[in-house]
């Protein structure tokens, strides 16, 4: 009865803002990931989390349980980005850099490195986005800062136990993908 | 061993007891491993020194991903909720509350402030007393009259808004209550009244619209002693 007069009572469309504006703060890093799991290639990242967003404002009143936002979030986040992979992908012109200009030295060392560094992140993100999604989802959840294992299985509706059997299989996978990625093609 | 257990992707999550080695690099790269999980690493990589790899391998490529999944995140850190619409009826709720504030509010003290306060009651002859007694009761929008001020395009009633909530030298007059309707679609009701707002603008002089000598319209220079002094609002 308690909760159902909390539920009841007035606030105001300031208060009803404010909550939703902190839900949101608190939850789009790990809803980012859940993107990034799941949207297409071509979509921007940026555009889906303002959809889920948007959804959030709209509807999130309707959530009668505040325990459940997480999983509902999650669902929106997934929805959106099926709704991305439906939407037809328009040709992007190739704007690439080409030949840029010459840099002293030690700024194209360091340019250098972190052109290296950023392959070796855009081949670890291209090669988990080809793990099945339950591995997939969980190994990107898991690398957003300050989420534990427990708030992944939460999310993600499934005992701690199996997002640890996840996480490692994930590892194993893709480290598998890497090495056979990395191994000289036979002739 | 254990340890060279097949790996299958397709064997169910509860089905997998994976590899004892597999689990522990997880645990190790999640910076969750218990005191044992170190020992049994430790004593899995002296018999086979490849894990050593293993668990540098996926050290690794946890770092890479966490920097190709950083612009991500910082992406997620840029984007705000959109302002909240609300419905018709919430808003047409809120003006009506707004409204029948105004009417009670309006109703117990019009009466009295309305002297204190000068020659602005709300009502037209309280307005245009601070004018010459010369001047029309209540000129025609579109059609000034002499003796009336020329208005120049003003900012609009939300920028006057804002301006005043950030402390501009203008004022918000009391509400004026014009008519209650029933609302829409039978719900509530519609109340309908003006919001007066005070605005200031420094002018190199005032003019009235008059006559010229054949009788056209023409700016005429307004002493501005003649006309309604601030403190009278």
């Amino acid at each position: 009865m308690t909760g159902e007069a909390q539920r009841s009572s007035p606030r105001t469309a300031s208060q009803n803002a404010a909550t939703v504006d902190a839900q949101w703060r608190e939850h789009r890093r790990w809803v980012a990931a859940v993107l990034l799991a799941h949207m297409p290639r071509h979509a921007e990242l940026e555009d889906l989390l303002q959809d889920v967003a948007l959804t959030l404002v709209a509807r999130g009143h309707e959530l009668r349980e505040p325990a459940a936002l997480r999983g509902w979030l999650r669902t929106v986040a997934l929805n959106t980005a099926r709704m991305a992979a439906r939407r037809v992908r328009l040709p992007v012109a190739d704007t690439a850099g080409e030949g840029g200009e010459q840099l002293p030295d030690p700024a194209v060392e360091r340019r250098e490195r972190q052109r290296d560094a950023a392959a070796e992140a855009e081949q670890a993100l291209k090669l988990t986005r080809e793990l099945p999604d339950p591995y997939r989802e969980a190994l990107l959840l898991r690398c957003v800062d300050g989420l534990s294992q427990k708030q992944i299985a939460e999310t993600l509706g499934v005992p701690e136990t199996t997002v640890e059997t996840r996480l490692a299989r994930a590892r194993r996978m893709l480290r598998d993908k890497l090495e056979r990625a990395s191994a000289p093609t036979a002739c | 061993m254990t340890d060279e257990a097949t790996f299958d992707e397709t064997t169910h999550d509860d089905d997998w007891n994976g590899t004892r080695v597999d689990r522990l690099i997880s645990r190790i790269v999640d910076r969750c491993a218990e005191p044992g999980d170190w020992g049994d690493f430790a004593a899995l990589a002296h018999a086979e020194p490849a894990h050593w790899e293993q668990l540098l391998s996926t050290l690794r490529t946890d770092v890479a991903l966490r920097g190709a999944l950083a612009g991500a995140l910082a992406t997620a850190d840029e984007v705000e909720t959109p302002a909240p619409r609300l419905s018709h009826w919430r808003q047409w709720t809120g003006w009506a509350a707004a409204g029948l504030l105004a009417l009670c509010w309006a109703g117990s003290t019009w009466n009295a402030a309305a002297p204190a306060r000068g020659s602005l009651a709300p009502s037209h002859s309280g307005l245009v007393a601070s004018q010459p007694a010369s001047l029309p009761a209540s000129p025609v929008v579109g059609q000034p009259a002499p003796g009336s001020m020329t208005t120049v395009p003003g900012p609009t009633a939300e920028d006057a808004l804002a301006a005043w909530r950030a402390d501009k030298p203008i004022e918000q007059l009391p509400l004026r209550l014009m008519g209650t309707r029933p609302g829409p679609a039978g719900r509530g009701i519609e109340v309908l009244f003006v919001r007066p707002v005070v605005e200031s603008a420094v002018v190199d002089g005032v003019y009235s619209m008059g006559t010229d000598e054949l009788g056209r319209p023409a700016p005429v220079p307004v002493d501005p002693a003649t006309l309604a002094a601030p403190d009278k609002l």
